[in-house]
């Protein structure tokens, strides 16, 4: 920090909302690990919990169910002391049909400071983000369809520095269905921010389409680069692909692509993994190397919460969103 | 009667331009020619004279979903946008019979001036399972027919369609799309569905119904309008196709010659359309194709739908936008200012598909009906759907800056926008051949009072009157 | 201080400019060996006392004051950094990213913490600290040194050791460096 009044402290850099990764540019990416720094550093206290989102309110508006998002999100936003509502899909007029836009609307006229969206509809948060910041509430992407989960590439690029230093240079492979994955995508983005190499690997039915215009290498198959790989970082495989005829079977799927315990042995020395979870123990990776040192997935969970932290405090807490005359 | 000058403006033909001024009186053009004077005087100096547009593909959804938009409405709209027919594509009903020929004609007669022209349905009740009534379609004045906005799926179906439709000399309209390998793409399938995370259409799903129509024609030897082609590659088997001497023509929308999918990139539901706006290269090819006249005409694509239906999430919005409002001064930017070029593919082609040219769309001339558009070329204007006709219009270009609007609009020689605000008119009567006693020599009376001898009516009175 | 200022003071951003000397850096050096013998005198268990420095300006200054208490004492003392930006009470008015990470791991529990700062103001900051200090436990006693008292409370905080009183003019700017201490302005970039 030589430089005080740089682009961190500038009240200039408006950053409302989290919608991908692609918004937050290299700098916003490297201020939020930064502001990470502090936030592990305040769950590691006795009391893990500062006062600074005192008297804002967040509320979870999930679409989609995941527990785990959501939990991660709650620690986070009770850590910082915000208080938080839910509106989760099985209760609440969401089922009755109400729309997106009126779900939104009830929920800004109770006074709140942000919303964090999880929808199976891409795009979901960026409408929700044209509605509500003309009334200066800010909107996290918790995950929407396809498009983003940027919290989640950004606890994946917090987890592999703390592992392996800078992310320059180095090489990262995304394996599995990277056409439907949104982790995918805010992963491709933000490695190629910091620097990284990306590799793609998966069947060519579950590769988005025009991937070339992506910036990534591809591979036809896992064992052509695993040897070369800084980083393993795998998708999930869900059961619908199956039916769609987008992979043969399940079997057929792990025998080419799945991290076997054979291939786990034929990883760089150093080499890491990494799942966004839940893993599918036996699909894309086998139980044991899911139990394996090298895999982070438990880390990468464990970061989540401080990662959510910076990412509420940037949004809510740090005044940068105000403009200079006061 | 009193005769209205249209004065000061150029008038546009296809051999060129010329200064002159347009005497209208009793719906006829009576003389064109510099210094003229009249009743009333329309001013369109620093205007371009032309003919009314004529837009082929225009949904309505009166009746029906009349809260979406009043037939009324679109025929506000359509003025002012310059059109002065309309061929009309029902959302929420077919026209499979006289009867239907004529309730949609009573219908748009009560809204004004503007003609609707119905697409008669290709099958019945455009459910792509039997043929429509095409003889009794023919009899009622229909000159087009499709299924429209759904294409004919079944390859075998179009066959007998495109058969039995050519003794009739029907056109067959069918809007090109392989619904099965579409997969219900809500975008072009490209760099940007993929960065967004939306499932896409891939443009070869439209090859391959273009490819299927036109071998079909060269089977039955029908004639086939392509409504709303979207890519390069339908743009060059249109180009083969027509220098075989098949009878295919095609149409592309405003918004196609000025958009691409990268329009898409904020999610928002009123640039989603239906085919979905394509890559660059094919925009370029869709301009290219309208210049060179591969492509015969442009389309508003006017396809209003619930404003809360567009003001979901992109994949749960239906693709449709309006359109008319914009037509003109998108085609006129994507031509580069060539009035006379928008014209032809607005006003002269069109007319000639819809079958209209005898009294819409062709060369304005001594003793035609004076269905005309006056255009100010260099009007810059901000595109604000809000103030756009019908509740919650929703356009794909709002907020865009044009150049060119419609300054006057005349329908039978009644003008029903003037400087650029909508009049209240009277309905004047259209040409029904089919059901008037009086010879069809007479097309455009100029009574005021309902067509002569018509039959009472079987259909309810609407409440409103313009 | 003029770097905090900087920040958090419109207009934000901005470059310092000095105007008067106040102190130099043998002033300070002597000030420093000063408030080092008042914490003594004050606190003769020096096993007791830790020093918790505030970022940013406050660490240097802490740990200078640590090095000499190990000369005299033979013994130096527990040490710690603090950024005090999650425990503002102006979050949300002010330009607030934290600079320095925290790092307190020793216990405070029955122990005399020390904040040590550059300049005090209004008082704020320290405020902040104290509610910081309390997530971290329960200390016996807290004890305030800063260089710099320039005035203009708006908390009712003193301060237990200081280097120097300097009556300024509210929109003025203090600066403590190694080489001394100014008084100053902030300029519009």
């Amino acid at each position: 920090m030589t430089e005080p009044g740089n682009g961190l402290a500038s009240p200039t850099t408006q950053v409302s909302h989290l919608i991908d990764i692609e918004g937050l540019g290299t700098e916003g990416l490297q201020q939020m690990l930064s502001l990470t720094d502090h936030f592990v550093e305040v769950t590691k206290r006795k009391i893990p919990k500062v006062p600074a989102l005192r008297g804002r309110t967040v509320v979870w508006l999930f679409y989609e169910d995941s527990t785990r998002t959501r939990l991660s999100f709650e620690s986070a936003a009770r850590r910082l002391s915000a208080d938080t509502l839910n509106f989760s899909v099985s209760s609440s007029s969401v089922n009755k049909g109400e729309s997106l836009h009126d779900t939104v609307s009830t929920i800004c006229a109770m006074g709140v400071d942000c919303i964090v969206v999880r929808h199976r509809s891409s795009g979901a948060p960026a409408r929700i983000a044209d509605w509500v910041d003309p009334l200066g509430i800010s909107v996290v992407n918790a995950g929407d369809g396809w498009h983003q989960h940027p919290t989640q590439a950004l606890l994946d690029c917090y987890t592999l520095r703390s592992k392996l230093g800078s992310l320059e240079g180095r090489r990262i492979g995304i394996i599995g269905d990277v056409k439907h994955s949104r982790v995918a995508r805010s992963q491709v983005d933000a490695y190629r921010l910091l620097g990284a190499e990306v590799v793609l690997v998966a069947p060519p039915t579950l590769l988005p389409p025009a991937v070339e215009t992506w910036g990534v290498e591809l591979a036809d198959s896992l064992d052509d680069v695993l040897g070369e790989l800084d980083v393993v970082g795998l998708l999930r495989m869900q059961n619908e692909r199956m039916d769609d005829a987008l992979v043969p079977s399940i079997a057929d799927y792990t025998a080419t692509y799945g991290l076997t315990v054979e291939r786990a042995a034929c990883l760089a020395p150093g080499a890491v993994i990494t799942h966004p979870g839940p893993i599918n123990r036996g699909v894309e990776i086998a139980p044991e190397v899911a139990d394996d040192p090298r895999c982070l997935a438990l880390s990468q969970v464990a970061n989540g919460v401080p990662v959510r932290m910076a990412v509420l405090y940037r949004l809510l807490g740090s005044g940068l969103d105000f403009p200079v005359d006061r | 009667m009193s005769s209205l000058v249209i004065k000061g403006g150029r008038l546009v033909e296809p051999t060129g331009e010329r200064f002159a001024d347009v005497v209208v009186e009793q719906g006829i053009v009576t003389s064109i020619g510099p210094s003229l004077d009249g009743d009333r005087t329309l001013d369109a100096s620093g205007c371009v004279v032309g003919p009314g547009l004529v837009d082929l593909g225009c949904a309505i959804n009166e009746p029906g979903l009349e809260e979406i938009e009043r037939l009324v409405e679109t025929a506000e709209a359509a003025a002012l946008g310059g059109f002065t027919a309309l061929l009309v594509a029902p959302e929420a009903f077919s026209v499979d019979s006289a009867a239907e020929v004529d309730a949609l004609a009573e219908l748009a007669h009560r809204t004004g001036p503007v003609e609707m022209l119905p697409l008669g349905s290709a099958t019945h009740r455009r459910e792509g399972a039997r043929l429509a009534s095409m003889g009794e379609l023919v009899d009622a004045g229909v000159r087009c027919i499709g299924d429209l906005p759904d294409p004919i799926g079944d390859d075998l179906l179009a066959r007998r369609v495109f058969e039995y439709s050519r003794p009739f000399g029907l056109t067959v309209f069918d809007q090109p799309l392989n619904r099965s390998l579409a997969a219900g793409g809500h975008l072009h399938e490209g760099e940007w569905s993929s960065r967004l995370g939306i499932a896409g259409e891939p443009a070869e799903a439209e090859h391959l119904a273009v490819m299927r129509d036109i071998s079909l024609v060269g089977l039955t030897g029908a004639s086939v309008h392509l409504q709303l082609i979207s890519s390069a590659s339908s743009v060059a088997m249109v180009e083969a196709a027509r220098s075989q001497g098949l009878a295919v023509t095609a149409s592309v929308s405003a918004a196609h010659l000025t958009l691409t999918d990268a329009a898409c990139a904020g999610f928002d539901p009123s640039t989603k359309l239906a085919p979905p706006l394509r890559a660059e290269p094919d925009r370029q090819a869709l301009v290219d194709g309208v210049t060179r006249g591969v492509i015969s005409a442009v389309v508003s694509g006017h396809r209003p739908r619930s404003i809360d239906a567009k003001d979901d999430t992109f994949d749960q919005s239906p693709p449709g936008a309006h359109g008319l409002e914009v037509a003109m001064a998108l085609t006129l930017e994507a031509l580069g200012g060539d009035v006379a070029a928008m014209h032809r593919s607005m006003s002269w082609n069109p007319s000639v598909i819809a079958g209209v040219e005898d009294r819409h769309g062709a060369s304005i001339e001594v003793g035609r009906p004076a269905n005309i558009c006056v255009i100010d070329p260099n009007e810059a204007w901000t595109v604000d759907a809000r103030t756009f006709v019908g509740s919650g219009a929703v356009s794909p270009v709002h907020g865009r800056q044009l150049n060119g609007r419609v300054r006057h609009t005349l329908c039978s020689g009644v003008p029903v926008v003037v400087d650029g605000d909508h009049r209240s008119a009277p309905p004047s009567p259209i040409p029904r051949p089919h059901l008037v006693a009086i010879p069809p020599a007479d097309p455009a009376s100029d009574s005021t009072s309902d067509l002569p001898d018509r039959p009472p009516s079987k259909s309810p009175q609407p409440n409103e009157e313009k | 201080m003029a770097e905090r200022e900087r920040r958090l003071n419109p207009p934000w951003g901005g470059t310092y400019v000095p105007r008067t000397s106040v102190m130099d850096s043998d002033e300070m050096k002597r000030a420093v060996r000063r408030m080092a013998h008042e914490i003594i005198e004050r606190n003769p268990d020096s096993a007791d006392v830790v020093l918790i420095g505030l970022q940013t300006g406050g660490v240097t200054l802490a740990g200078r004051i640590s090095q000499v208490l190990g000369e005299i004492d033979g013994l130096e003392p527990d040490l710690g950094t603090l950024d005090v930006a999650f425990y503002r009470d102006d979050i949300g008015l002010r330009p607030v990213l934290p600079q320095e990470v925290t790092d307190i791991n020793m216990p405070l529990d029955g122990r005399v913490v020390i904040l040590v700062d550059d300049v005090l103001f209004t008082g704020r900051t320290i405020r902040a600290a104290m509610d910081a200090i309390s997530d971290y436990g329960r200390p016996r006693a807290i004890q305030l040194a800063v260089m710099i008292d320039r005035g203009h409370r708006e908390l009712p905080i003193r301060p237990d050791y200081v280097g120097k009183n300097i009556p300024t003019a509210r929109a003025e700017v203090v600066d403590v460096t190694e080489d001394g201490v100014t008084l100053g302005e902030v300029q519009n970039k």
